[in-house]
């Protein structure tokens, strides 16, 4: 390719996908540190939305628009698919929880050490109770 | 700080050890807690499976919910932020939070 245009398309492309790959380490190796990226991808989407900017201003400027066309057709295609992964294919159905200002149930459950704990044996002092998918 | 999984203790063992938790990871493979909390995701495991939603449930000392977090995409979890200020909440009554620190 030795139109600038359709070098800037690339180049846009090649971000798009950037934000988009860039996005998955940051889920399962740093997303205990990170966990507002890791809700939002913010800073992903940046990359990809000006990987998109890019390859639009290259369209634009193009004399022959055919293959700056298609890049800017594939870069959509990944963001759509970014989008589409964070917000549809992750999505859960709505469920309500325990209602705040009920008393919490109580459970017998053991721990790894054996040990069988009740709710009441953390009383006296607030308790975050997490509730984790497993099959770790 | 407790977790609720429905991974029997030994498996919970061996997370609690690689990921240094020093909090109790209770086992619930039968989803009596689960269920009782209202967050069985159904299907949701290894061969369909039901598991528990990913939530977390701020208990005062007293035994009461006062905060949830139950999510509703697979990615997103509450921040510390989020925890912290809910737990603030909590303890902005007098005497709520008396237990030595570190408790949570």
């Amino acid at each position: 390719m030795r139109s600038r245009p359709a070098l800037l398309a690339a180049l846009g492309l090649a971000l798009g996908v950037a934000g988009v790959v860039s996005y998955f380490p940051v889920v399962i190796h740093f997303g205990a540190w990170l966990p507002r990226v890791r809700n939002g991808a913010v800073p992903n989407w940046l990359v990809v939305v000006l990987g998109l900017a890019l390859a639009v201003v290259a369209l634009v400027r193009a004399r022959r628009r055919l293959v700056p066309g298609l890049l800017v057709g594939l870069t959509a295609i990944v963001a759509g698919s970014f989008a589409a992964m964070l917000y549809v294919a992750t999505a859960l159905p709505v469920r309500a929880g325990p209602t705040v200002g009920t008393p919490a149930p109580d459970f017998a459950l053991v721990d790894q050490s054996g040990t069988t704990l009740r709710l009441a044996d953390f009383r006296g002092a607030p308790l975050l109770l997490v509730f984790y998918r497993g099959h770790w | 700080m407790a977790g609720v999984v429905v991974d029997p203790p030994a498996t919970n063992a061996d997370l609690a050890h690689q990921a240094g938790l020093a909090y109790p990871i209770l086992s619930d493979p039968e989803l009596r807690a689960i269920d009782a909390y209202g967050l069985r995701h159904e299907h949701a495991g290894p061969e369909g499976a039901d598991v528990a939603r990913s939530a977390s449930v701020l208990i005062d000392a007293d035994g009461v919910v006062r905060w949830t977090f139950v999510t509703t995409n697979v990615r997103v979890r509450p921040t510390p932020d989020d925890v912290i200020a809910a737990v603030d909440a909590v303890c902005a009554a007098p005497g709520r939070c008396s237990a030595p620190s570190g408790r949570l």
